[in-house]
This record gives C-alpha cells, sequence and structure tokens, in this order.
C-alpha cells in the first residue's frame, strides 16, 4: 500500500477518543493515521473535502451515533452517498446504545458493524481487535475470494 | 383538557425518563474505565487504602448501572403499558419463558417449582413474562438460608378475573410492610441482599397497566405470596374457547 491506512473517528467524548487511539495502538498492528473530528459537523466537512481527492480519502471510519450538530446517521449517509471509492469505506458505529431501533438503522444506514461501546476497559480495547479483522477481511477480499458475509452477519449482533 | 394536560405530562416525564436512563450511563462507563486505567498507570504506586477506595468507586458504579437498568426497565414498562397489544396469552408461556431465563440461578439454588393448572387470559405476553422474572429472581433473593427453595404457581377464577398466586418457601416478611414492598426503591434489607428495590414496582405497573390488581401476603420467615389479578378471556368470543379450555384453575 502507498499510504498509510487512513482513519476518521467521529466522537466528542474526549476520554472515548483516547481509548480508541489505545484500543487501535494496542490491537491494529497496521500503520495509521487517525484524524479526529469532535462533533458530526467537522466529520461531514471532512468527507466532504476528502471525496474525489484519493491522497486524502479515508479507508475506515468510526462513528459515534450521538454527535453534537450533525448526528452520526448523517454522516454514515454522508460516505455512503460519496462519488469516490470512500462509499465502500469500512464504517463502524460506536456507540453506547444498545438500543435496537439504533442498531436497525445503522444497518440500514449501511455500517458494517455495531459497537456498543463497553463499562470495561479490556472489552473497550477490544475495538482494535475488531477494526483490525474487518481491514484483514477487507484486504484479503481485493486479492482473493470474498468472505464478506461471514465478517457482516458477525458484525451485526455484537 | 385537564386529563389531556396530565396526560401529555405524564408522557413528557416518561420520555424524559427513558432518555435520562441511557444518558446517564454515559459518565458512569467513563468513569468505571478511567478508575481501571488509573488503577493500572498506578499499579505498584498505590497503597492498600487507594486499591479500597477504587473498589468502592468500582462498587458504587455497578450499583449505579443496576439502579439505572431498572429505572429503565420500569419507564418501558410504563411506555409498553401505553402502546401495549393486548391478545389471549396462555399463562404458562410467559412463565416458562421466565424460568428458562433464571435457569442458571434456579438449578445452582436446586430450587423446587410446582406448577399448578393456569389460565388464559387477556395480556402482553413479554411483560406478563417480565413480572415472573421479577417474581422468580425476588425468590431466589429472599430465599430461606436453611431450606430448599420451593416456589408453587397456582391459579383461581372468579367471573371476572383469572388469579395467579406465586408462593415461596423464603424469609418473607412483616405482614405490615406487605404494600411498602411495592413501592419506588423500598427495600427491607440492607446490602447483604443484592437489589435496588424496583422490581416489584414494575410488576405492579404492568399489573396494573393490564387493568389488574397485585398484592403480597407474607409472615417473617414463613415465605411470601404475590397474588395477581387479570383479566380472563371472558367476552372476547368462542373462538378462543379451545385455548381457554386448556386454562380451568387448578
Amino acid at each position: 500500500m502507498a499510504r498509510a491506512m487512513r482513519i476518521l473517528l467521529a466522537e466528542d467524548n474526549p476520554g472515548d477518543v483516547f481509548l480508541v487511539k489505545r484500543a487501535l495502538s494496542r490491537h491494529l498492528a497496521v500503520e495509521h493515521e487517525l484524524v479526529v473530528a469532535n462533533d458530526g459537523d467537522a466529520a461531514w466537512k471532512l468527507i466532504e473535502s476528502a471525496d474525489g481527492t484519493p491522497a486524502a480519502s479515508f479507508d475506515l471510519f468510526i462513528i459515534d451515533l450521538n454527535l453534537p450538530v450533525r448526528p452520526g446517521l448523517e454522516v454514515l449517509a454522508r460516505i455512503r452517498r460519496c462519488r469516490g471509492k470512500m462509499s465502500r469505506a469500512i464504517v463502524l458505529v460506536v456507540t453506547s446504545s444498545s438500543s435496537m431501533p439504533d442498531r436497525d438503522a445503522a444497518r440500514r444506514g449501511g455500517a458494517d458493524y455495531y459497537f456498543c461501546k463497553p463499562s470495561d476497559l479490556a472489552s473497550f480495547l477490544n475495538l482494535g481487535i475488531v477494526v483490525r479483522d474487518l481491514w484483514n477481511v477487507r484486504a484479503g477480499e481485493k486479492t482473493s475470494k470474498p468472505q464478506r458475509r461471514a465478517v457482516r452477519g458477525r458484525g451485526m449482533t455484537s | 383538557m385537564a386529563n389531556a394536560n396530565l396526560l401529555r405530562a405524564n408522557r413528557e416525564l416518561e420520555e424524559l425518563t427513558y432518555v435520562a436512563s441511557h444518558d446517564f450511563r454515559e459518565p458512569l462507563r467513563m468513569i468505571n474505565i478511567y478508575t481501571e486505567l488509573l488503577m493500572q498507570e498506578c499499579g505498584q504506586k498505590l497503597s492498600q487504602e487507594a486499591s479500597e477506595f477504587a473498589g468502592y468507586i468500582h462498587y458504587s458504579v455497578e450499583r449505579m448501572e443496576h439502579l439505572i437498568q431498572d429505572v429503565l426497565q420500569y419507564s418501558q414498562a410504563i411506555h409498553d403499558g401505553r402502546q401495549q397489544q393486548l391478545g389471549p396469552v396462555p399463562v404458562r408461556r410467559p412463565l416458562d419463558s421466565a424460568i428458562g431465563i433464571f435457569r442458571a440461578s434456579l438449578d445452582s439454588a436446586a430450587a423446587e417449582i410446582e406448577i399448578g393448572d393456569l389460565p388464559v387470559v387477556h395480556a402482553e405476553e413479554s411483560q406478563l413474562s417480565l413480572v415472573f422474572q421479577n417474581l422468580l429472581s425476588n425468590s431466589l433473593k429472599y430465599a430461606h438460608p436453611e431450606r430448599t427453595s420451593r416456589i408453587r404457581i397456582w391459579s383461581t377464577e372468579s367471573p371476572d378475573f383469572q388469579t395467579i398466586h406465586f408462593a415461596d418457601n423464603g424469609i418473607g416478611f412483616e405482614p405490615e410492610f406487605s404494600e411498602r414492598i411495592f413501592g419506588l426503591f423500598k427495600r427491607l434489607h440492607g446490602r447483604e441482599v443484592p437489589g435496588t428495590g424496583l422490581g416489584l414496582a414494575i410488576c405492579r405497573r404492568i399489573i396494573e397497566a393490564h387493568g389488574g390488581q397485585i398484592r403480597a401476603e407474607g409472615e417473617s420467615q414463613q415465605g411470601a405470596t404475590f397474588i395477581f389479578s387479570l383479566k380472563g378471556l371472558g367476552d372476547h368470543g368462542p373462538g378462543y374457547a379451545d385455548i381457554a379450555g386448556r386454562g380451568q384453575s387448578g
């Protein structure tokens, strides 16, 4: 790969930003660059300006649902509307809501994974493993036959 | 008009409770995780006393999480009560599902359950299961330390109502507390028995939303009996007769 993997994290809680960073640095094991947007509108603008610019585009998104200014679901919809390859990027919804309506909305919006923020450290850091696995499967799809269904199925139940 | 205002005020209160219950969890999650991180980072430097303090934080967070979970269930019961889809439910079905949920705890307590003939009632099945879950949890929590837990469930019938009796042989309670135990956050025990004091309040809320009533009878050290009435199928037509036939009282 020509450049490091680019990740956009849309999260307003600095405590969670720290935890996501730690989860990624602990488990991802792929060179990556993390860009943080503290509200939904900032994320929206970053996506808009990166759309169609391969060097600036993101490979993976981690989106909180309950974001200021613009809710996470709008950000998700914006990603899926991109003209370039970002429309097919991996999107994880990471939220403290465990409600079925939120899960359904994330799935309908095209999220690849729904990660319910756990209230203990070790489980939260597992987010890094989830990102790593999704990334590896996606990388595998580019070179061999797809195995996407298996990961998709597991993802939405977590 | 006054009634409409009251209804709206109630609805707003319910929505507020619902949203608050979700949002209250956020800071707790942070407190928990960052206490853990603090412990990890300072591990060796922490004194015995400081570790104890961290233990108190952890205990309180867990307790608060349980409280919120129960408040959420309670407000959900109110919310669902408003939009519930009543239909004929053979009481045995939600009871069995509740027993299934508590299977592991019932087995490890070696509890004996005796179930008589149960009727078909006019109810919302998942809500009725919630009532049984709370009653089972209650019986397990207040089991008598010196005897095997025995839970009996049976029914009696009157022209308009089916009455379900749920009795255990646990530590019971003083008869003067038979009303107080249904109050919000009312408990008769301290920290030695886990719980938030919402379980029976949830039961009462659900049964009353169904147009029924619930009360408790008990005696200290002699066990408790919870008695609730629900509408039978009565006038709902002969179409239900075949299911209702199974449901004669025992």
